[in-house]
This record gives C-alpha cells, structure tokens and sequence, in this order.
C-alpha cells in the first residue's frame, strides 16, 4: 500500500503547491519567552563620489515573540569604532532617536580595517570588517518586467553594471521609491535582495531588476543603491531572507536562528543578533517615466 | 517510491546486516524485482485521476524464462494545462518510470537474469526555475548452482543517477547538471552445508564516476554573459569482499557473524585538493567485522531475538572543493554502529498477535571532532491481527524515538542547540492505525483505515527582534515543541466491474486540516504584528481509480 500511495501522495503535494497554495490558517499559541538579546544594525558606509563624516549604528533588543509593540531601543550603550591604525571615534546616543548612535568624524575608506566595539549593560561586543569596494551603476532605468515575481503589468527599475573583476563580490542592493526604503517596518516585502557573482566574475551585468516583483508607479523618483558584502555577512543576509520569506511550505529551510558576524567577548554563549558591515555604495537616481 | 506491481519482496535489515552489504550504517533495504510469469501472458492496468500504471509479463517461446515490463506515468500536468492562468498552464510536473526483467533458463540449474530501470521526475515553473531528476539502471546476473550445494551469482551493474536545475544568477537564466555513474561486478557465494549451516562469501569493485556540477548558460549560444563554471569530474574505486556464516545452533538459536574488508581509491588525472592537516585524500584498505547476533525461538508462538551488533563503515570523501571538515586531517573516516537488541515475536497462525520489542541504539562514532554526529534510536511496536465475523482488520501501534546531535567543537555555542540531542525532524513517539475490511454482499467491499500520530516536532520562536526592517523569529531549542496531533479517517468502497475493480474512496473523510508544519511571520495587515500559522496541506480529498487485470494463469 504504502510503496503504491507516496508517488502519487508526493505528486499531489506539488499539483497543490502549483494550483494553489496550501491552506493556511492563523492559529493561537503560547511559546515561552527567553532572555534578552542584543540587536546590532550596524553599517559603515562610503558612497562613490561624496565625502561624509556621518555614521549612524542603531541597537535594539528582543522582545516576547507575540509582543506586537515596537521593538525596545538598546539604550545607554558605549560605541565606538577602532579605525585601522589605531584612531577610535565614539558613537554619542542621538537625542530623540533612543538606540541609534551616531558620529559625525568617520570617513570611511575603501580596504580599511574597521572594529566595532560595543558595551551594553555591561558586556562587551565585537565585530571586525574590511570596507568593501562596489561598482558604479552604469544605468538606471525601467522596463517591463523581465522575472515571474510580481504582477506582469507595470515597470521595473532596473540596472546596468560591470562586477569587479578579480575578486569574489556579494552585492546588496536597496531601492528607495520616493523616498521611502522598500523593505521597511509596515512592507510586505520580505527579503533582502543579495546575489553573488559567481560565473559573472568581471562581466558586464546588464537589465538587472534587483525588485523585480514590484512595480514602479509613473512619476515616482526612485533611488538604487548597491553595496558590497563579506562572505560572512552575506551568508547572514542570506539566512535572514530565508528565515522570513520561510512560509512553512514542505520545501522550505528549517526555521532556525540567523547568526551574524558580532561576538560578545563576556559572555560567548549571550549571543548578539544583527550585523556589522562596512562597505562603498553606488547609488543612481531616476523617476520613472 | 517504487512501482508496487513490478516488486516481488523487500527485506528491510535494520540490525544484523549480513556481511554482503558494504557501506550502509544503519539498515539495508533490498529490494527484488518480480519475476514475470513463466506460464501464460497476463497483464494489469490502474487507471487513477493524478496518475496510471499497467504491467505486462508472460512466457519466453519454448519455456525458456519469462519477461516483465511494468510502467507508470502521471499527468498532473494536464490539468494545469486546463487552468486559465497562463504562467499555471506552462508549467511542467510529471513522472514516470519502467520496470522490465527477462530470465532465461540455462540447462537445469543456471538462470540468466537481464533487468532494467528508468524512471524520471520533471518540474518546470518557467526556464528560471525548473528541476528534473533521473534515475537508469541495468543489471545482467547469471545465477548457477552447482551440486545442490553452492549457490553462484554474478553480476554486472551499471547504474545513472542525474539531476538538473534551472535558475536566476543575478538575471542570467542557468543550467546546472550533476550526475553519479557507477559500474559494479560482484561475485557473490552462498555454501550450504548440512541443513544449518551457510556460508557466504564474495567480492565486489566498484568504479564511481562524479560529476558534481557543470553549471552553464542556459542560452547556449550566449557565451558573452556568463562564465560556465565546471566542477572537476571525480572518480573512485571501491573494492570490497566479505565472509559471513549463518548458522542454526538448535531449533531454537541461530547465530549470524561475518567480516568484511573494503578499500578505496581515487582514480584519474584530476587534482587532489590537500587539506590544512596536508593529508590529501586518501584510501584505506580495512578489515571491519560484523559482531554476532542470535535468535533464538521459544515455543512456536513465542520467539526471542537477541545481541549485540557492531558493525563499521568507512566514509570516503572523493573531495570537495570546500569541505566542512577541512580544519582537521582525517578525511577518510570510520563509523562505528553500535546495537543492543531484544524482542518478542508473537506468532499465532492465521489470527496472528504479533508483538515486538526493539532498542537499538546507533552510534556513529567520527574520529574527525568537528563533524561528529550521533544518533539515537528507540523502537517499541505492537501488531494485532484479528477477525471478527466477517470483518479482518489489524491494530498497529508503534513507539519510537529519533533523536539527531550534531556538535562542532571548538566553538562555544556551536552545532545545533549547543551539541545537544534533540527530535529528528520526522519523530513521531506515538503511532496507532486501526484497518477493517468488510465484504458488502457479493460484489462491494468498504475498507476503512484510521490513523492517529504524534504530532511531528517543530521548533517555537521565543522572542523576535528586528533587522533592517525586517521582523525576525529567535528560536528555542531545537526542535522542542509539538504540532497538534495527527488524525485522519479514510474509508473506500471496491466492486468487481467487467474484468477489472472500481474504487471510490474517500482520503481524511472528517476532512480535518492536520498540521503539515507551523509557520511565523507578520500579519499581512498589521506588519508589526507577529504571528502563528498553521499550514495543511490536505482536507478531504475524493478519490476514483479503476483498474483492469487480463489474460494470466496458474503461475
């Protein structure tokens, strides 16, 4: 019986994935609450073409999983980067913005060396990374769409650009239509959008839709900005993609936790989440026609 | 899995492997195609909605031997095809397979056996996201006995596994093909002496050829956009011979022990990749023993299994380009299982009542400390077979456990949930089905089967946080928490129609929504919200299938 049902069984799984999709329905539960985690957002950045001092780093914490409130700003923090050859610069806590801490006095260079120390109530964080080169952005413009995501009406913007040749590269882009950054707090959309250059090392990559499912309405003045990845923190964008986009389908990855690329020097196993990545940006700008 | 008309036995072993199996660590299906009938041509056919099977088999001129040919396809795709939906019905979702066997007789004790497979699975959403797999298999054996007493199987195997996936690199739709070719010869003895004793013995090599990945433009013409990046080709040479000895020490005890030696080798002009260690890959003869196991018989209701089993395997690596062991030197490694095992079998005749009691744990034991791997596992089962006037039916209950660790050492906090053990992810404790079967005057027949199950683990979240926008589960221990419990009736009716059966059934007739998994996300019209989704895959579903026998014999 069992050897004669499963082909079929197996069959009828994907016919239901592919005609519609299974059914789902929102259930109540009660998990336990763990201990406090600290959250870190942590992003250097060097945009082609302007010089800034300005860096910004925010810290949040966990909270219950059906909480259903903002998540609780990290406060009272000390932050501080150590620049490759010693100079430190302190990260003050913004008035008005608890949890984001922010200077006005690092400029980031490509190839340097960057630690971000952290002590949060009374354990010490750490996390080194070397700011990575990106390539400009030839061209931005729209088309239709090209991928299978989204709705078929509608322009996309898309992108041409040459991937540096030589080394591995891991780009990151994000699209800001106007004004407003696509994957936000209140969107649906849920992913980042990460791709390595792997068999496209030096080759021009061109009609690129790196949010191919969603539409730009006509008028709208749109902002790309491409940026460049470490392995390690590609890999953590990567299972954070997954890990939010996971909808519990049989095909999906386990649900797991994401690992980023921060320690805590105190205490190993009072795991940070979050990220710390230095990078140059490539932005364009074009309003959709 | 396997097509059910062209199969005339499975024996599972999942302890006390005889030696003639190499290179399995925990159990050994074998599998042994149908031999088609000898004495009249005969056929079947089942016609169902998502997929058909027929079978054809029947005599060789002169009563030489037989041959059988058995084939399935699905058509699902069909009905995507009626779909008004334009991306729905460009879509591909099929599989099929074919089974065929010939034996032809030589002289009196010889038999000639030339059998073959194909099967393939193909899945297609669009040229950016498709799937296909294939398996192809065939075997020539001559099976000969010599003096009553040696039984002699030669065989020569050729086997093809292949996949390929379609896929997006950055807007350049791509082509990855991957395929495992292997060409077997073995020789395999079996020396009966007396009426107890039997000794096996044999040899085996085995040439594997690799190709892990050739991934390409899936525009062939278009060379410009894409560099094709193929992963070296990777071959291997596996040598393996065993001595085993079955032996019946009275009406009531039998022993099984054996020795087995294996040995592997790269082979080709291709690079050796070298490891931190600098040991590159390397092969090891080794001689692993097969530790004995006994059974013993009571009454003839009443039997005893018993022992302990310790067999090893070893685990070569034909190379990787990266590997997740590479921080140590050890690359060929060994596995050890280890068994401890007890049981009752009860037995009595037609109205069988059947119990068994089986702890085995499995030990797998890595020298490499970084990939070590354990695994654990209980199994308790009750069968109770029983008629009642006209009614037969069965109780079948289960108790088993199965728990995975992986550890990584070295790093605080690393492997899953800190080294330690936790539920494999298709652990169900508890496992009950009830089956009853009722002829309804002369020509219907209902049938009826209940299932009641564990619900499988799954891992709770227990608090969330947020990253670049996005909201975010941390979890709990692995794999901590139960889905609700899994229940499900079905029931069929059956009646005799011209040469053949119809069948109407009815799957999860009380059309429950069982927890396939649970799911946790963001309420799409709160996104701050958080929350818990239970996801079923079925409710009731109806089912109509007929199927036709015609032609046959006596066998």
């Amino acid at each position: 019986m069992k050897a004669n049902n499963s082909p079929v069984r197996r069959w009828c799984v994907m016919v239901a994935l592919l005609a519609t999709s299974a059914c789902e329905k929102v259930v109540n539960i009660t998990v336990p609450e763990g201990a406090k985690q600290l959250v870190v957002e942590g992003r250097l950045e060097r945009v082609r073409g302007a010089v800034t001092g300005q860096q910004r780093i925010r810290l949040t914490t966990t909270d219950a999983y059906f909480s259903n409130t903002a998540l609780p700003p990290a406060r009272g923090a000390s932050v501080r980067v150590v620049e490759e050859g010693g100079r430190v610069v302190s990260f003050g806590e913004v008035v008005n913005e608890p949890g984001v801490y922010a200077t006005a006095d690092l400029i980031a260079v490509v190839n340097r060396r960057y630690t971000l120390q952290i002590i949060y109530q009374n354990e010490r964080y750490e996390a080194t990374e070397v700011l990575r080169a990106v390539p400009p952005i030839d061209s931005l413009y729209f088309k239709d769409r090209i991928g299978q995501l989204g709705p078929q009406e509608g322009l996309r913007a898309t992108i041409d650009f040459r991937d540096l040749a030589g080394t591995q590269n891991f780009y990151l882009w994000d699209q800001f239509v106007n004004g407003q950054r696509l994957t936000a707090a209140d969107s649906t959309f849920r992913t980042r959008v990460v791709a390595p250059d792997d068999g496209l090392d030096g080759r021009p990559i061109s009609q690129f839709q790196p949010y191919d499912g969603i539409p730009v309405s006509k008028g709208a003045s749109v902002l790309v900005r491409q940026m460049s990845l470490s392995e390690p923190v590609y890999r953590f964008y990567r299972a954070l993609s997954d890990q939010s986009a996971n909808d519990g389908s049989p095909f999906a990855v386990p649900l797991a936790s994401v690992r980023g690329n921060v320690s805590n020097l105190t205490n190993a196993a009072h795991r940070p989440l979050g990220y710390f990545m230095a990078t140059e940006v490539a932005e364009a700008r074009a309003v959709a026609p | 899995m396997f097509n059910a008309d062209a199969i005339d036995d499975v024996t599972m072993y999942k302890g006390a492997i005889p030696a003639r199996f190499g290179g399995r660590l925990s159990s050994v299906v074998d599998i042994r195609q149908r031999e088609g009938n000898a004495n009249a041509f005969a056929g079947s056919a089942n016609i169902g909605l998502l997929a058909s099977r027929a079978l054809y088999e029947g005599p060789l001129p002169g009563h030489k031997g037989s041959f059988l040919v058995a084939g399935r396809r699905s058509y699902a795709d069909l009905f995507l095809r009626a779909s008004p939906n334009k991306t729905v019905r460009d879509n591909i979702a099929y599989f099929y397979d074919v089974n065929a066997k010939m034996n032809v007789r030589l002289g009196q004790n010889g038999i000639l056996m030339i059998s073959g497979y194909g099967g393939r699975d193909n899945l297609r959403t669009g040229p950016q996201a498709s799937a296909e797999w294939g398996n192809q298999s065939g075997t020539t054996r001559w099976n000969q006995i010599f003096a009553d007493r040696l039984f002699s199987k030669v065989t020569i195997a050729a086997s093809d596994y292949d996949y390929q996936l379609g896929f997006d690199v950055t807007a350049k739709p791509v082509q990855w093909t991957s395929r495992i070719r292997s060409t077997d010869l073995k020789v395999d003895e079996a020396w009966h002496f007396g009426e107890r004793n039997i000794i096996e013995f044999g040899a085996e090599r085995t040439l594997h050829e690799i190709r892990p990945g050739d991934v390409v433009g899936a525009n062939a013409r278009d060379t410009t956009s894409f560099n094709p990046v193929r992963i070296q080709q990777r071959n291997g040479l596996a040598s393996a011979a065993y001595l085993g000895h079955d032996v019946d020490l009275s009406d009531r005890v039998s022993v099984r022990y054996g020795v087995r030696w294996t040995q592997f080798e790269r082979v080709g002009n291709e690079m050796v990749y070298t490891y931190a260690g600098g040991a590159p890959v390397k092969w090891k003869g080794r001689v692993l023993p097969h530790v004995p196991v006994s059974q013993s018989r009571i009454t003839h209701q009443h039997s005893v299994a018993a022992g302990c089993l310790g067999t090893h395997r070893s685990v070569h690596q034909a190379a990787a380009k990266r590997s997740v062991c590479d921080r140590t030197g050890e690359h060929a490694r060994r596995s050890a299982i280890r068994s401890l095992g007890g049981g009752v079998l009860q037995d009595a005749g037609e109205h069988t009542g059947f119990r068994r009691w089986l702890r085995c744990l499995a030990q797998p034991a890595h020298r490499d400390r970084d990939c070590a791997r354990r695994r654990a596992g209980l199994r308790h089962g009750v069968d109770l077979r029983k008629r009642v006037g006209r009614t037969t039916g069965w109780i079948s209950y289960t108790m088993a456990r199965a728990e995975n660790r992986y550890r990584a050492s070295g790093l605080a906090g690393a492997g899953i949930d800190n080294g330690q053990y936790f539920p494999a992810p298709s652990d169900k404790t508890h496992e009950l089905s009830i089956v009853g079967i009722r002829p309804l005057g002369a020509k219907w027949t209902f049938g009826t089967t209940f299932s009641l199950a564990s619900g499988l683990p799954i891992t709770y979240p227990t608090k969330r946080y947020m990253v670049d926008g996005l909201l975010l589960a941390e979890y709990g221990a692995r794999n901590a928490a139960r889905l609700p419990v899994y229940h499900r009736l079905d029931a069929s009716f059956t009646r005799a129609l011209g040469r053949g059966e119809l069948q109407l059934g009815v799957y999860n007739l009380y059309n429950r929504f069982n927890a396939q998994s649970m799911a946790f996300r963001q309420s799409k019209s709160n996104p701050l919200v958080t929350e818990a989704v239970r996801v079923s895959i079925f409710g009731a579903v109806p089912s109509i299938s007929y199927g036709l026998k015609f032609g046959g014999a006596a066998r």
